[in-house]
């Protein structure tokens, strides 16, 4: 465990063996200790640029990218910019176990700048920090406050250091568009419009790589940013600043992560497997992993993976998911551990109706419907609406709660449902079954008015009703055989020859059918 | 011409329940229909195209009539007709599972599992229609003129041996063959004990490999079934 920290010692809760059943081959066994470094959250505020300082809005966004970049490779910190959605190497990782603030204020006359640093912990215990930095180029500054950050978070740096601090270009109007197309990306400065974007005349993302392609943060901005395009094109970005840059492993998994994010998990799959050499215990990247396995038809390695994670903290509602899913494919909990498995991860997502649909989708699948009807009140708190009432009114009918049914029907304005269902809770009394049906427009419930009546004796108004609706439908097969019955049963053979023979041509092998041949005649 | 068929009767589901309130268990036992009447289809589609193919590569504008030929061409039309009944009734039934799966009272509980068995089911009727389409066009233009003009009746006799080895998929299959009325098949074809009255001739997928006609009890023995075989009454001993 290497959580040494700054205030209050930060520990990693470790839970006991979860509920995965059987233990997968001896190789894939979990660490009898946990070696996990869990994710902490640090919050990065939008730099905040004093009066006099040049270039403000560029100065600000290229702090911001080079710290999130930089603050991404300390081991097991997930750096997010208020407001926006995480990098895209982060959308895999565990729930935070700890939300760490970082302030930065860029102070100064002119060109003569420093970067002053606030670090909150939980408590909001504060350390502040300051360095001078270099105005065009924050590198060497922005390298010693996240140096600083990580010895005080007690997480070391992943990648190599050795690049950080010298300019990415030599031309320094390509560094001023390049902060001017961060600040585009962190929202401190409009959007280009949509007619513009890619247009590397008005679009700073793109007019960045166009002055100078060998910036490696440039490349990661436009792989960052959704403006840049669909995930499949946001990788090839990622790709070229891991190129440029590959003593960070970060960019490998940005780039992975949007591969997967494209549904190519085959693609993302040798990123996330060379992380794990890099960053065995960050857990930040094994739920990709695991994910890119399982999509990729690898539900073994995918398991493998998800078998190591029992040792995270239980409340992660991503990882109980994935665990979920993973079963699901390799077939490796039966029902009961699937159902507790599925309500660990309802718990861990108080909120989420996912869990308790599947709890009720597999109860319905082992055919225990009450079982699936008693997760009806949890489910429709989590998710109100006509779907669950109308799944609750479906599960009371196949379990023969008619009048149950009927008043969900009710209650979701379905007056034919709730007289079907009411027709079938009476259905010992065939010609009272029927008088629920009477003003039914369904053209089921029509035919089985006529099923009911032909039951009650009234073969009459049976026929009556089998000849209105064959008006209407000439080749329905109920109607047919409702006629031949109740024609049959009234002695009139003819009629009922007649209509034996039409259901002999749709259905031949119904049982009052006559089937011709279509070949000879 | 009538043909009343063996084995097969119609959806034996109450027909209140499934048009008022059909569930999920009423559909997928629809779906099992479907799939035994195409697996059926799949075996009288089979022995078809043997017997047909068998008729036709002599099939010319003038050719004579021939008792071989003769009862191939019969068996042709008795086999596509029994094709055809398992093929529409699987139409038919498919219409029900169609209706049962829009269902309100059914639709929430179905999982994915059984719209996937829905869309298959869909599928292979699609395929069966077309192959069987096709049979009977054969069957209507080609080998029809020549019954009519050569008539005869049902005689016991083998089926056909493809010479091609078979494919896991015919391995799978039953054997589709006639049956001659006034006997019983032994044993039972759909694998019971107990034999099967044949009231009228009629066609039959075979349960198990091997099948004998016996006129009253089953003291006949078994032989391997061959596609678009007759099972009947042996004929009469030559009077010396």
């Amino acid at each position: 465990m290497r959580l040494a920290l700054l205030l209050p010692v930060v520990g990693l809760p470790v839970v006991g063996a979860g509920c995965l059943g059987e233990e997968p081959a001896p190789e894939a066994v979990a660490p009898p200790s946990p070696a996990w470094v869990g994710v902490l959250e640090l919050r990065l505020e939008p730099v905040h640029i004093a009066e006099g300082v040049a270039r403000p809005e560029e100065t600000a966004g290229l702090a911001m990218a080079l710290l999130e970049r930089r603050l991404g490779d300390l081991e097991g910190v997930a750096a997010r910019v208020e407001g926006l959605p995480a990098r895209p190497a982060l959308a895999w990782a565990v729930a935070p176990e700890e939300r760490w603030r970082l302030a930065v204020r860029v102070e100064g006359e002119g060109e003569e700048i420093r970067l002053n640093s606030q670090l909150c912990d939980p408590l909001e215990r504060c350390l502040d920090n300051s360095v001078p930095a270099e105005w065009g180029w924050p590198g060497a500054a922005t390298t010693a406050t996240v140096a600083w950050v990580g010895a005080r978070l007690g997480r070391r740096f992943l990648g190599s250091t050795e690049t950080w601090a010298a300019p990415e270009s030599r031309d320094p109007y390509a560094l001023l568009i390049l902060g001017r197309a961060a600040a585009t990306v962190y929202g401190l400065r409009a959007a280009p419009d949509p007619e513009e974007r890619d247009d590397p005349r008005r679009d700073p993302l793109a007019r960045s790589v166009f002055l100078d392609p060998t910036m490696a943060t440039g490349w990661y901005l436009r792989a960052r940013s959704p403006l840049s395009g669909p995930e499949g094109t946001r990788r090839q970005h990622a790709e070229r600043a891991s190129a440029l840059d590959p003593g960070d492993p970060l960019l490998v998994a940005d780039a992975a992560s949007l591969a997967l994010m494209a549904g190519d998990p085959a693609l993302a799959l040798p990123g996330l497997e060379s992380l794990q050499g890099v960053a065995p215990d960050d857990l930040r990247f094994p739920l990709a992993l695991a994910e890119a396995a399982l999509l990729a038809d690898a539900p073994e390695t995918s398991r493998r993976v998800a078998f190591r994670l029992r040792n995270v903290p239980a409340a992660d509602p991503e990882r109980l998911s994935l665990e979920v899913r993973i079963a699901e494919a390799t077939n490796s909990l039966d029902g009961p551990q699937l159902d507790r498995l599925l309500q660990e991860w309802a718990i861990a997502a108080d909120q989420d109706p996912e869990p308790v649909q599947r709890r009720v989708d597999q109860r319905v699948a082992a055919g225990d419907l009450a079982g699936a009807l008693e997760l009806m009140p949890e489910l429709q708190a989590r998710a109100p609406g006509e779907a669950t009432r109308a799944q609750e009114m479906a599960l009371a009918l196949a379990l023969g709660q008619h009048e149950r049914a009927a008043t969900l029907a009710d209650e979701l304005g379905r007056v034919e449902i709730a007289a079907a269902m009411r027709a079938l809770r009476d259905l010992n009394d065939p010609a009272a079954a029927a008088n629920h049906l009477a003003a039914s427009g369904d053209p089921g419930a029509r035919l089985a008015r006529g099923w009911l009546l032909f039951r009650a004796g009234r073969t009459e108004e049976a026929a009556q009703i089998a000849q209105a609706e064959l008006e209407l439908r000439p080749w329905e097969a109920d109607a047919l055989a409702l006629g031949v019955q109740a024609w049959r049963a009234q002695g009139r053979e003819e009629e009922a020859l007649a209509l034996a023979l039409r259901l002999g041509q749709v259905d031949p092998l119904h049982r009052l059918a006559l089937a011709p041949s279509p070949v000879a005649e | 011409m009538l043909l009343l068929l063996l084995s097969l009767s119609a959806s034996a589901q109450d027909p209140v329940d499934r048009l008022l309130a059909p569930t999920p268990a009423t559909l997928r036992t629809s779906l099992a229909r479907i799939d035994q009447l195409l697996d059926q289809g799949l075996a009288l589609g089979t022995a078809t195209a043997r017997i047909q193919n068998a008729v036709l590569v002599e099939l010319g504008p003038r050719v004579s009539c021939e008792p071989t030929r003769d009862q191939h061409a019969l068996r042709a039309e008795l086999l596509t007709d029994a094709w055809w009944a398992r093929v529409q009734s699987a139409r038919s039934e498919l219409g029900r599972a169609e209706q049962m799966a829009a269902s309100p009272a059914a639709q929430p509980l179905l999982r994915e599992a059984d719209a996937k068995a829905l869309a298959r089911a869909q599928q292979r009727v699609e395929e069966q229609s077309i192959a069987w389409l096709m049979a009977a066009r054969a069957q209507r233009e080609r080998i029809l003129p020549y019954r009519e003009r050569c008539p005869t009746t049902l005689e016991p006799g083998s089926g056909l041996l493809n010479r091609s080895p078979a494919s896991a998929e015919e391995q799978r299959q039953g054997v589709a063959v006639l049956l001659m009325a006034g006997g019983l098949l032994c044993p039972d074809p759909l694998g019971g004990d107990a034999p099967v009255a044949v009231g009228e001739d009629a066609a039959v997928v075979l349960g198990s490999p091997a099948a004998c006609w016996s006129a009253a009890e089953c003291d006949c023995v078994p032989v391997a079934a061959l596609p678009g075989a007759v099972f009947g009454p042996p004929p009469d001993p030559v009077s010396p």
